[in-house]
């Protein structure tokens, strides 16, 4: 395997394909996250190998409406904090494991803040300075969007 | 204590050169720049017809939300924004952190770094 | 963090006759400045040297997670500590004032007394904060 490989699995191969890497040698355990694609929660790990610094981006792509992974923190104690983030952040249930608090949230009623549908209840509330059109020379003909107001979001 | 000539330290502005277009407030991600400005007929001596001109009226960095990006000095088409080393102007309230013309006017010429895209008259010192 | 009653004193080098117990809470990158205050000799750790001031110095986001543990810090500490926001992220959320989990300000949990602007601000302007003794410059 070539330095830094990307290798995406189907989500049933997740545990399987990184316990095989783990053997192989890929014993530290970068970070896990995931990338919102809208329809798809892809959901992404990264090893390393300690002695040849060979590193493998392990891929997995969830359906947006039922994003369900296995745990590996029974391979990867530390992956633990990561996949309490990656449920917090991406709405992304792992199971088989007990600890399912939030990391950094305490309002319990939000939904997932990186998700690209949720909109920012600051942004939405806050008067954008910029929407003043009023300034001579500020285009008229191009609609310009707040920075941090993603299209994606739900509600307007 | 100086930081060096190059340090993000404070953003001025040069009233003579800004021109309201505010790209540099649509393009603050942090929203932290606000300008006010209205346009006023001017007929110059000899010319057919008069041309609309912008005045600025008012300009404003929240520097306790800044994070010193640099995107408005970057953004600018008329080089009237640019960084200078002060960094001396904390406060005792958050509206202290909220500069307006003058004060952001007078960074151009308080500090000790020379700049040479300034044009038109200073301000003075306060 | 600091314990009940107790922050380490610090001299200020460019005025020896200043020094101030600063208890530091470091929530994130801010706080290397400060940690670079201190290791080029802008701040001199003094643990014996009487004070008359004492600063609860936020340096970083201020998480709903950490939100009650900045309120107890303070508690924690004479009743005349002095709370410094140190940073844009202290001052008002920072760049993540939209951030759900963002507490937009260390001063809607505690009372301010300086406010340092920054992101981060340099560990000269730390200094300067802690000459001016909480007025605005």
């Amino acid at each position: 395997m070539s330095r830094s490989d990307t290798v995406t699995v189907a989500p049933g191969e997740w545990a399987g394909r990184i316990s095989g890497l783990v053997g192989e040698g890929m014993t530290w355990l970068d970070f896990l996250t995931a990338i919102d694609r809208l329809d798809t929660i892809e959901v992404v790990v990264r090893l390393v190998d300690p002695a040849s610094h060979l590193a493998a981006l392990v891929v997995t792509v969830l359906p947006a409406g039922e994003p369900v992974l296995g745990s590996i923190t029974g391979l990867l104690p530390g992956a633990d904090w990561y996949e309490r983030e990656t449920a917090e952040m991406f709405g992304v249930r792992f199971t088989g494991r007990l600890d399912t608090r939030p990391l950094l949230t305490r309002s319990g009623d939000t939904r997932p803040p990186l998700l690209k549908s949720t909109p920012l209840p600051a942004r939405l509330d806050a008067d954008w300075p910029g929407a003043d059109a009023e300034a001579i020379g500020a285009s008229a003909r191009r609609r310009a969007r707040p920075p941090g107001v993603l299209e994606t979001w739900e509600s307007s | 204590m100086t930081a060096p000539a190059n340090a993000r330290g404070v953003i001025a502005l040069i009233p003579s050169a800004c021109t309201s277009c505010m790209l540099c407030v649509r393009e603050c991600p942090t929203w932290c720049i606000t300008l006010d400005s209205h346009t006023e007929q001017v007929t110059e001596e000899g010319a057919r017809r008069p041309k609309s001109v912008s005045v600025l009226d008012a300009f404003s960095i929240d520097y306790g939300l800044c994070m010193y990006c640099g995107i408005c000095v970057d953004v600018c088409p008329f080089e009237a924004l640019e960084w200078h080393p002060d960094h001396d102007y904390a406060a005792s309230s958050r509206a202290g952190l909220v500069q307006a013309t003058d004060q952001l006017a007078s960074w151009a010429t308080r500090s000790s770094a020379s700049t040479t895209s300034a044009t038109g008259s200073n301000p003075s010192l306060s | 963090m600091t314990s009940a009653g107790g922050a380490p004193a610090y001299r200020v080098a460019a005025d020896p006759s200043i020094a101030v117990r600063v208890a530091n809470l470091g929530l994130a990158c801010c706080t290397l400045e400060v940690e670079a205050a201190v290791r080029t000799g802008l701040l001199i750790a003094e643990d014996d040297t009487p004070c008359h001031r004492t600063v609860l110095l936020v340096s970083g986001t201020v998480t709903q997670a950490l939100a009650p543990a900045v309120v107890t810090a303070l508690e924690d500490l004479p009743p005349e500590t002095e709370v410094v926001a140190f940073g844009a992220c202290a001052t008002s959320g920072g760049p993540y004032w939209d951030a759900p989990m963002v507490v937009p300000g260390v001063d809607r949990l505690v009372k301010v007394r300086s406010y340092v602007p920054g992101c981060p601000p340099r560990p000269e302007a730390l200094v300067n904060a802690l000459l001016a003794g909480g007025d605005a410059a």
